[in-house]
């Protein structure tokens, strides 16, 4: 019982962690990416505009992988509702 | 500084870039005070939460997450606002301004919005542990509140692609 409750902790902790880590990282990511290979090399924008193309494209990564996070939340958690007994 | 004996062209005062240094500071200055401020408030809601019902934590981690956000917001305008700064040579006192605009725009947007975060979330967290239908509504109403750093953002990005 102890166990188990301790394996099914480690699991949420490494879900949270999972999903700081792509909620903190994958936005300066696609910024830089989006930026150096995609609007500056490939399509030659100018600075300005591939500036704001690459920061819409981290702010859209961004809220997607926030949604994963609710999504995750909202499905993965027991909804069995615990009855306090007194 | 090279070239101090040439006089600077008109509408480009010495202190111009002042103005867009001060934008990039303010904003990500108010964002990061507005994250915090929601990360500690709804903190202590899911402090106090969890020590009854701890297998909600996943679910009231999300304010923080929201509040963390914002300072994201703040942290990419702030970068563009930087990666736009230049010598006062080149630097229009008309660009400092935008750039200030557009700094307080979004930094005061994200001071707002991580209140409203933080409010919520430590209210929302409390009530969900004992009502779990409330959960839903917690998050739509941290959504409206997340969505005021993202006009802030919206108007700051719009401000910065002004030039002349």
């Amino acid at each position: 019982m102890t166990n188990q409750k301790e394996q099914t902790e480690l699991q949420v902790f490494k879900t949270v962690l999972l999903h700081c880590i792509i909620i903190i990282t994958f936005p300066v990511i696609s910024f830089f990416t989006s930026k150096i290979f995609i609007f500056d090399k490939l399509l030659g924008l100018e600075t300005v505009t591939s500036n704001v193309y690459s920061a819409g494209v981290a702010i859209a990564i961004l809220h997607i992988a926030l949604g994963a996070f609710i999504y995750r939340a909202y499905f993965d958690t027991p909804s069995k509702l615990q009855m306090k007994s007194d | 500084m090279s070239g101090v004996n040439e006089p600077l062209p008109d509408g480009n005062p010495i202190y111009g870039p002042f103005f867009g240094v001060m934008g990039a500071a303010s904003a990500i200055i108010f964002s990061a005070l507005g994250a915090a401020y929601g990360t500690a408030k709804s903190g202590t809601g899911i402090a106090a939460m969890s020590v009854m019902r701890p297998e909600l934590i996943m679910k009231s981690i999300i304010p923080v997450v929201m509040a963390g956000i914002i300072a994201i917001y703040g942290l990419v305008v702030a970068v563009l606002i930087a990666g736009a700064l230049e010598d006062a040579k080149k630097y229009t006192l008309y660009r400092g301004f935008v750039h200030l605009g557009a700094g307080l725009a979004v930094g005061f947007s994200g001071l707002a919005a991580g209140f409203a975060i933080g409010i919520v979330g430590d209210a929302g967290v409390r009530g969900t542990a004992q009502q779990p239908r409330l959960f839903v509504g917690m998050i739509l109403i941290l959504i409206f509140a997340e969505v005021l750093g993202l006009y802030g953002l919206i108007v700051a990005i719009y401000l910065y692609t002004k030039q002349n």
